[in-house]
């Protein structure tokens, strides 16, 4: 059964690739992409909703053979919060600090990696793909890359 | 209404237009974009509408649910056809991820520029073919499901180095370029953008670094994701992976050969 405050990692809406150091998401809710290093993708896992965090450092700790503390493993959690990619409810350890301000606190000299989840929207449309960008109106007719217009280039931008 | 109906690469479309000439017009450039890799098909098939109204002086098309309003002229109207064709097949394409990236070959590798339009890929490219490289697309990399990647060897399109707004297509003869006819497995990923005066230093990326960077790329992603993200992925982990701005292509081009060289060739001898 899923504590609230015992965090669940997503499933539903989500295309995952696991590879041994990394594991990539795609969110069809958000089209939303994700890269967790191995780190968060090590924390992401242990995320079973019965697992507490306490649980989570010691899994951590037995795979990396490395001492790891809560906030390392907190600054992960939050991190997959922020990205959609823990069910609803969990508790953010660090709201309203910045990830500087935060790794300031948990220190450099961390042991295992610092965990990082790298994001990137997916263009909205097909169109999207690529730029809009132009130098005449030539350009817009060539390349319909999420432009509004396919005749006029307005300041450097195919639009109206 | 006058119709043509084609498939290709598994996708299904429809031409029509209330003027005979344009909607073969429309096929002729579907034939030549798609590089004659499509065969008829019975309208009733088509899963996919390109529409061409004239309105009074002026045309107006349609793709699918798309209205994109009035062009100010025919020529306009057709060149954005062509583009929006290819994005159109692109996108719905079967068991195929294509990818806005220029590709070359060298030594049976596929070497990928994962870029944006306006990005200098296909200068790059030129330049990399006149140096030997094989030559496979300047704007798409296109992968099966087993993460191999086909030719899409179209014309190359350059700016004219004196009008930036000028771009034309170079036969790909011009080159004296050989295209492989089979699938590559992809040696390398290269991130890459032209800066003036920027130097070639690579620096690596990992691989999931490498597929997050390729997603907004990726013109299925959104359409079929899952095999998007299992492609991508499975190309990754047999490639070199690095990222860095370059200066002019007449130069950075011998330096991106002489790292491919010896990042994937000579880092396997023994």
């Amino acid at each position: 059964m899923h504590n609230s405050r015992n965090p669940l990692a997503r499933k539903n809406g989500l295309v995952i690739q696991e590879n041994p150091d990394e594991v990539l998401v795609y969110d069809m809710n958000s089209n939303k992409a994700h890269c967790l290093n191995e780190t968060s993708a090590l924390v992401w896992r242990s995320c079973n909703g019965s697992n507490s965090v306490s649980d989570i450092v010691r899994e951590l700790e037995a795979n990396s053979g490395k001492p790891v503390t809560d906030d390392i493993v907190w600054l992960a959690i939050d991190q997959l919060n922020d990205n959609g990619l823990l069910e609803e409810g969990t508790t953010k350890r660090f709201a309203g600090q910045s990830r500087r301000d935060v790794i300031k606190k948990i220190g450099l000299a961390s042991m295992v990696a610092l965990p990082v989840v790298a994001s990137l929207v997916a263009p909205s449309s097909v169109l999207a793909v690529g730029s809009c960008a132009c130098t005449a109106p030539g350009n817009c007719a060539t390349v319909p890359a999420g432009c509004t217009s396919m005749v006029n280039c307005n300041m450097g931008t195919c639009a109206p | 209404m006058n119709r043509f109906a084609f498939e290709s690469y598994g996708v299904k479309v429809l031409i029509a237009s209330d003027s005979p000439e344009i909607a073969a017009e429309v096929f002729e450039i579907a034939k030549r974009t798609l590089l004659g890799r499509l065969v008829p098909i019975g309208p009733e098939s088509a899963e996919h509408f390109v529409t061409v109204k004239v309105i009074g002086d002026a045309v107006n098309l349609t793709v699918d649910d798309e209205d994109y309003g009035v062009a100010d002229s025919l020529e306009t109207l057709l060149k954005f056809v062509d583009a929006r064709i290819r994005l159109l097949v692109g996108e719905f394409a079967v068991d195929r991820v294509f990818l806005h990236a220029g590709v070359v070959a060298i030594r049976g590798k596929a070497v990928l520029f994962p870029a944006e339009s306006f990005h200098g890929k296909s200068t790059l490219v030129a330049e990399l073919v006149r140096r030997g490289a094989e030559y496979m697309s300047d704007e798409y990399a296109v992968f099966d499901p087993e993460g191999m990647v086909h030719s899409y060897p179209r014309p190359i399109s350059l700016r004219s180095r004196t009008d930036p707004a000028d771009y034309r297509s170079y036969p790909i003869e011009n080159f004296s370029a050989k295209v492989p006819a089979e699938r590559l497995p992809v040696g390398a990923i290269l991130f890459t953008q032209y800066r003036k005066s920027a130097r070639w230093r690579p620096t690596s990326l990992t691989a999931g670094e490498a597929v997050i960077r390729m997603i907004p790329g990726a013109l299925p992603i959104r359409v079929n994701p899952k095999l998007t993200l299992g492609v991508l992925n499975l190309a990754a982990q047999s490639a070199i992976i690095a990222q860095s701005l370059r200066g002019d292509a007449l130069i950075s081009s011998q330096k991106i050969i002489d790292f491919v060289d010896k990042s994937i060739f000579q880092a396997t001898i023994i």
